[in-house]
Order: structure tokens, then C-alpha cells, then sequence
């Protein structure tokens, strides 16, 4: 990171500001773009993110990290407000506990444009769920409070992500094979 | 079976984020960032550095140093506006008694407050010289902008939703970054600038 942009930044200059926005935006895009399928709010959790990033950013030590790592987090972080904000209360629950869910990652063979098509198949919710547990890491408790949501229904959201996944992944295999 | 390893290193893969501030690794964003970057522009200009870092000034306040200094000043406000009422009430009026005056006497009226500060407007323009943008504004709010330097030429992509004059102001400042002055006794508006930012 260019000391000058951090420097400019901190001192509110516009042209610094822009910078550093040019530069993590395709980033912070693709972060959100995990959770949202709507560009309004894919836009509105990067601006909102980064809003708190050049508000905030007197707070950065570069000691502590990149600055990158900083913002990224931060930018997930509102992802996630947005996330509150918009959620649905859903009863779903899943007690038992299912190790498929858990261990099978539905994504991991997967290239980004791939991951967006697939997601974009899936309800909003079960969308911010999976996106959380297999592409930022985040465990199952981690989730739970992140998005306040019982831990049953992000056990069941995670198994709803692969039951549906693996019907669409089954449909396309098909319909390949029938093209060939 | 080697799943997890191979699982591991894949999403080890696509976690590009970490220390890998440029964009190769990221596919490219369906909103272009020049249109994102314009939308950031407005909300920074909206949310004022001020506002948002406020704990300091909530602190302030916690400790009740503040809530006394705002007292002291509110009852001192009180004071001047009532002083400056009885003594216009006097002066118009001078048959009767001051303290009638106090209770009796209308609002001063605001010269400083013009229609044109308390209206509100919603538009758009796309990639429109700012000259237009600026007669657009003079007809909706009854003002007479004045445009020194270049500024006119400049081409703006701008939306307002139900907002004031002032508020306009400061977001295309921000933008095409000009500055102006607005004189309200005479429902004029200049704006000077040379740079389309």
C-alpha cells in the first residue's frame, strides 16, 4: 500500500480516497457478490463497508496487518449488517448433527464465475450461509452469531445448500452427457 | 481418500483476499467502479467525517461537562433572543410596557431563510454539462447561479432524491470539486472552479 494514499486518506483528500477504492473494489465486489445476488446491495454493502473504512481509518495500525486484510474484513462486516437488516425469520431447524454438511464442500472444484452462477440458484438466506461457512471459513458458531441465527438453521441452510446443489450439479451432468 | 487436503489447498486458492490487494485474482465487477466510485462520492459527501466519528463528542457529553456548557449556552441564546426582541418590540412600540412585548411579540422573522433554502427537489442527470444542471437548479429553486472558471463545461452523472439546495451543493463540490458561495439576500449562487475532478 502507497504510504501517500494512506496518508491522503486519512487526511479526508478525495483523489486518495479514490485510489484506494479503485484499487480494493474489484475485491470488495467479488466479497459481496458471495452474499448478494442484487447489485444494488452488492454496491451498497462495498460503499457502506468502505464508508467505515475512510471514516474509520485514523483507527488502522499498520502494525496489526495489511491494510487490505483491514478493509476486507470490514467490508464483510457490513456485508453481514446488511445481511440482519434484510433477513428473513426462518423456523427451519436441523438438530441432528450432519456431517455431510459439514465436511463436503459443494464450491471446492469451483471457479469464481462458476460459484456466483450456483449461488445465484440458491435462496437469499441459504446463500449468505454457505458463502460464510465454505468460502470465508467461518465455523458453524462463528456463523450463528455473526448473522444471529440458531445454530439448527445454519446447520440446515448448509445442508439445504448441498441437497439443492447437488441436484442442480446432477441436472447439469445429465444434460451434458445427453449433449455429447 | 484425500479430500480434505485437496479441499484445503482449492479454498486456500480462492481466498485470494489475503494480501492480495490487486484485482488478477478477482473476475471482473458487473458494476463498473467509475459508476460505484460516483455512488461512493454522494455518500461521503452525506456522511460527514464529523458525524460518523462522533465517540469523542459522546464522551464529551458522558462526562457532563458538556451537558453543562450546552445548558450555559442554550440559556445565554434564550437570553440574547429575548433581549433583542424587547428591545425591537420597544423601539416599534414604546407606548407599552417591555414585558408585554416579551409575551405578545411574533417570531422575528428570518430574511436569511429563503424558499429557496427550505425546498426540496429530486432529479437525475447522466453525463449533462454542468451549465445545464445549474439553469435546471436556478428554475426549480427561484435562484440566480453565477459560474466562474469552467465549471459550466464540465460533464456531470448526478441523482437527487427530495433534496435541499444546499445539499445539492455540497455533493456535486464533492464531484466536480468547485467551490460556492451562496449570497441569500440576493438568491444568488456562485460557483468557481476550473477542474472537472
Amino acid at each position: 500500500m502507497d504510504k501517500n494514499i494512506l496518508d491522503g486518506c486519512k487526511k479526508n483528500d478525495p483523489q486518495s480516497q479514490e485510489k484506494l477504492y479503485r484499487q480494493f473494489y474489484p475485491a470488495m465486489f467479488a466479497l459481496c457478490k458471495c452474499f448478494f445476488s442484487d447489485n444494488h446491495d452488492i454496491l451498497t454493502a462495498v460503499n457502506n463497508g468502505m464508508l467505515k473504512v475512510f471514516r474509520n481509518i485514523h483507527q488502522y495500525d499498520p502494525a496489526k496487518g495489511e491494510l487490505f486484510n483491514w478493509a476486507y474484513t470490514t467490508v464483510r462486516h457490513a456485508a453481514l449488517t446488511l445481511i440482519r437488516d434484510k433477513k428473513t425469520k426462518l423456523t427451519f431447524e436441523l438438530n441432528e448433527n450432519n456431517g455431510d454438511a459439514v465436511i463436503n464442500n459443494p464450491f471446492k472444484q469451483l471457479e469464481w464465475k462458476d460459484i456466483y452462477y450456483y449461488l445465484d440458484l440458491l435462496p437469499a438466506n441459504t446463500r449468505y450461509v454457505c458463502s460464510l461457512y465454505y468460502l470465508e471459513g467461518f465455523s458453524i458458531k462463528e456463523i450463528v452469531n455473526l448473522i444471529e441465527m440458531k445454530e439448527g438453521t445454519v446447520k440446515w441452510h448448509l445442508n439445504e445448500c448441498r441437497t439443492r446443489l447437488k441436484i442442480i450439479f446432477e441436472q447439469h451432468s445429465a444434460r451434458n452427457r445427453n449433449i455429447g | 481418500m484425500n479430500s480434505i487436503p485437496l479441499e484445503t489447498e482449492t479454498l486456500d486458492k480462492k481466498k485470494v483476499h489475503i494480501n492480495v490487494a490487486n484485482d488478477k485474482g478477482y473476475p471482473e465487477p458487473d458494476v463498473p467502479v467509475q459508476e460505484a466510485w460516483e455512488s461512493m462520492q454522494q455518500l461521503l459527501v452525506q456522511t460527514p467525517a464529523a458525524t460518523v466519528a462522533a465517540s469523542g463528542f459522546k464522551n464529551w457529553l458522558r462526562k457532563g461537562w458538556g451537558k453543562i456548557m450546552i445548558g450555559t449556552a442554550i440559556a445565554a441564546t434564550v437570553s440574547l433572543i429575548a433581549y433583542v426582541v424587547i428591545n425591537k418590540e420597544t423601539v416599534k412600540r414604546d407606548s407599552l410596557p417591555a414585558t408585554d412585548t416579551v409575551h405578545n411579540s411574533a417570531p422575528v422573522p428570518d430574511t436569511l431563510m429563503p424558499a429557496a433554502k427550505e425546498k426540496r427537489i429530486s432529479f437525475e442527470f447522466s453525463n449533462t454539462p454542468f451549465k445545464q444542471v445549474a439553469a435546471y437548479m436556478e428554475k426549480e429553486f427561484g435562484i440566480q447561479i453565477m459560474l466562474k472558471g469552467n465549471i459550466g463545461n464540465c460533464n456531470i452523472t448526478t441523482r437527487f432524491d427530495n433534496n435541499s439546495l444546499k445539499e445539492m451543493l455540497d455533493v456535486m463540490a464533492y464531484t466536480l470539486a468547485f467551490e460556492y458561495i451562496i449570497d441569500e439576500d440576493k438568491k444568488q449562487v456562485t460557483i468557481s472552479g476550473n477542474g472537472c475532478n
